[in-house]
């Protein structure tokens, strides 16, 4: 386990991998030793992950069938609302199963599962990304602001942090929609008010530990001023760390959009959604005769959110190789962690 | 370390009032007239004064909140507008099914979860840890909707259509009622809460164990030749103890507010099946209440693992 990282037969670059970040010296260029960014390290690393390029795989495929969702609802000739009361329901008014005209079968309205699923590929994909995204920017401004200046700054923004991780989560969101009413918007505000906290913690520890380190008291000792040195000491040194939360938050915010819109607090429908069409299979239990209306959309949620976790532990071990085996013993942190609502 | 204790509950408080505020708020801003819900659509305008004026909902914000936070202190949380029962009664006849669920799920989740870490740590690389973090990666990924409607379709569904009765569907018995019509009722929803998080544990179980088993004391504790089994269970777990009772603490406060998504799959009269109904009635002083009681269990727990954590780690102890 523990050898040195062998080059795989089929790398043609040539340089070995214990070299790292060494100043570059022109008699080892002559040799055709490259130097190699630690982004290109991450990139060859992951590259040999086999479970993170399938799951890099799989998202990108959902992702085309996202982006093509109009494309293939003018193929099959079905609109993701549109009823089909004579060829998708049966006589006794159920919903067929899978066929030539309905690929995987459809819903109790008569409406077309398949086109309905890459529409809700869409909402899956938008809300996921983009939470985690503004998510991420709100915890790392948080972080970066306490850790940074401590003091009351850092007191204020912890307990407001410690505040928002022990509120009852999704009772707060189910108020906030009772109030305001169901929207895309407000999906997504409660999606990325809830789930900026960890990634929050985790920055203004990591900072705390940066802020006395040699190259900031160097800048620091030179004149640079506060912003400078964040923006240009701090965060780059964050990136890593910044790219393997925000990517491992993705799963749990598409998970938390679906279980809003599966409590028919999130999507509204008639807009297609996972969660909408796993919350139309449980009314009356008619995924009972019609399983197909759970194992659709119940794969691809599985699959998707699968695919972002194993492509964050992936990107993870490639960041940091010792993190998923580190036997030094150093890094002990109270860990709490928290996927998308579980319960 | 009564010093950090009492820093700790009187925080717990603050979060409990930040909470309050939050909430009542909310619906103070929140459109659409309490009167109205309570009176119904026809009520008069003189009707609709007299109820304002009997539910205090006349007085100015700051009166009427702190009104609702004295009653809330004595465990009045007011009547629901579409009953007008006591809101704690409602909450206390669902609170059987909720702690039923959760206190259940807890065993099983710690049964999976934790043994699959240990597993893991000790033969860290080999096929054995890879098919634990296979599994744990799949039931991390599982939205728990998806997983209570698949088991209750292949374990309750297929088999009455085949004629045999495996697990009834989740609907609460309570334990009075019989222990083992309890506990087959309790068996699915138990398992489907149980797998998503027990997914959670093996992962912090694999992670927190590593980590220590790399300590000096744990080569020394092999150095004097104790034997793996208790390197591992005495030394080793009890430095891995704190973060699982932190996680689980949490886990358990939170749940205890509702375990909304499981409730709603399985049709469990709990707490979050309240919750569920309540939004969706506009019944505010039942949402209100439920959330308070979700936060009250939250800092509650957390309050119980510090309190846990002094027992457990007697560096803490001094500090």
């Amino acid at each position: 386990m523990n050898s040195l990282p062998v080059p795989s037969p089929d790398a043609i670059d040539p340089a070995p991998a214990s070299i790292y970040d060494t100043a570059p010296d022109p008699t080892v260029a002559e040799a055709g030793i490259v130097q190699m960014s630690s982004w290109q390290h991450m990139w060859r690393r992951l590259r040999r992950d086999r479970a993170a390029m399938a799951a890099v795989c799989f998202i990108v495929f959902v992702t085309l069938l996202a982006l093509a969702a109009p494309l293939i609802a003018q193929m099959v000739g079905h609109n993701p609302t549109e009823q089909f009361r004579d060829t998708g329901l049966s006589p006794q008014g159920l919903p067929v199963g899978p066929s030539g005209e309905f690929l995987l079968g459809a819903d109790h309205l008569g409406r077309d599962v398949f086109v309905r699923l890459t529409y809700g590929a869409r909402v899956s994909l938008l809300v996921g990304v983009l939470a985690s995204l503004l998510a991420s920017v709100i915890g790392v401004s948080v972080g970066v602001a306490a850790g940074y200046f401590g003091g009351w700054v850092d007191a204020v923004l912890s307990r407001l942090t410690d505040f928002v991780m022990s509120i009852p989560f999704l009772l707060c969101a189910l108020a906030l929609v009772s109030v305001f009413g169901a929207s895309v918007t407000l999906c997504l505000f409660v999606v990325v008010f809830f789930s900026w906290a960890v990634t929050g913690r985790v920055i203004r520890a990591q900072v705390r530990a940066m802020k006395h380190r040699e190259f900031v008291e160097a800048s620091r000792s030179l004149g640079a001023s506060t912003p400078a040195i964040i923006v240009k000491d701090i965060l780059p040194n964050l990136a890593e760390p910044i790219i393997v939360y925000t990517t491992q938050m993705i799963p749990s915010a598409i998970v938390f959009e679906a279980t809003l819109s599966f409590l028919g607090m999130g999507i509204v429908p008639p807009t297609p959604s996972w969660g909408g069409m796993l919350a139309d299979a449980a009314s009356n239990s008619m995924y009972m005769v019609a399983p197909w209306l759970v194992f659709a959309p119940g794969a691809m949620l599985l699959a998707t959110t699968l695919a972002f976790n194993v492509l964050g532990d992936g990107l993870r071990d490639a960041l940091d190789p010792g993190a998923g085996r580190r036997l030094s013993g150093r890094r002990r942190v109270r860990r709490r962690l928290r996927g998308g609502p579980r319960g | 370390m009564a010093r950090t204790l009492a820093k700790r509950a009187a925080y717990a408080a603050i979060v409990l009032l930040a909470l309050s505020m939050f909430v009542f708020i909310l619906f103070f801003v929140a459109p659409g007239d309490p009167a109205r819900l309570i009176a119904g659509e026809k009520a008069t305008p003189e009707i609709l004064d007299q109820v304002r004026r009997n539910l205090g909902l006349d007085l100015p914000m700051y009166r009427q909140y702190w009104n609702f936070l004295t009653r809330a202190l004595s465990g009045d949380f007011g009547f629901s507008y579409r009953n007008q029962v006591p809101v704690i009664t409602l909450i206390a006849a669902r609170v059987p099914a909720t702690f039923s669920l959760v206190f259940g799920a807890v065993f099983w989740w710690l049964a999976i979860g934790v043994p699959l870490g240990i597993l893991s740590a000790r033969n860290p690389g080999t096929w054995k840890d890879r098919f634990a973090q296979v599994v744990s990666l799949i039931g991390i990924s599982f939205p728990t909707f998806v997983l209570g409607m698949t088991l209750l379709y292949t374990l309750y569904f297929q088999p009455r259509q085949h004629g045999f009765s495996l697990f009834p569907p989740g609907e609460f018995v309570p334990w009075t009622e019989g222990f083992s019509a309890w506990f087959v009722h309790m068996v699915l929803p138990w398992f489907t809460l149980a797998l998503v998080t027990a997914a959670l544990y093996q992962r912090l179980t694999r992670a927190q164990l590593l980590d220590v088993l790399g300590e000096d004391y744990i080569r020394t504790a092999r150095a004097k030749g104790l034997t793996e089994r208790r390197v591992v269970y005495k030394h080793g777990m009890r430095a891995t103890l704190t973060v699982l009772t932190t996680q689980l603490g949490a886990d358990i406060g939170y749940l205890l507010g509702g375990a909304i998504v499981i409730e709603q799959v399985f049709g469990l009269q709990g707490v979050g099946a309240l919750a569920v109904k309540a939004v969706t009635t506009q019944d505010r002083p039942v949402v209100i209440g439920v959330v308070l009681l979700g936060g009250f269990f939250i800092v509650t727990m957390n309050l119980i693992v510090d309190c846990l954590h002094v027992a457990l780690e007697p560096r803490l102890r001094t500090a």
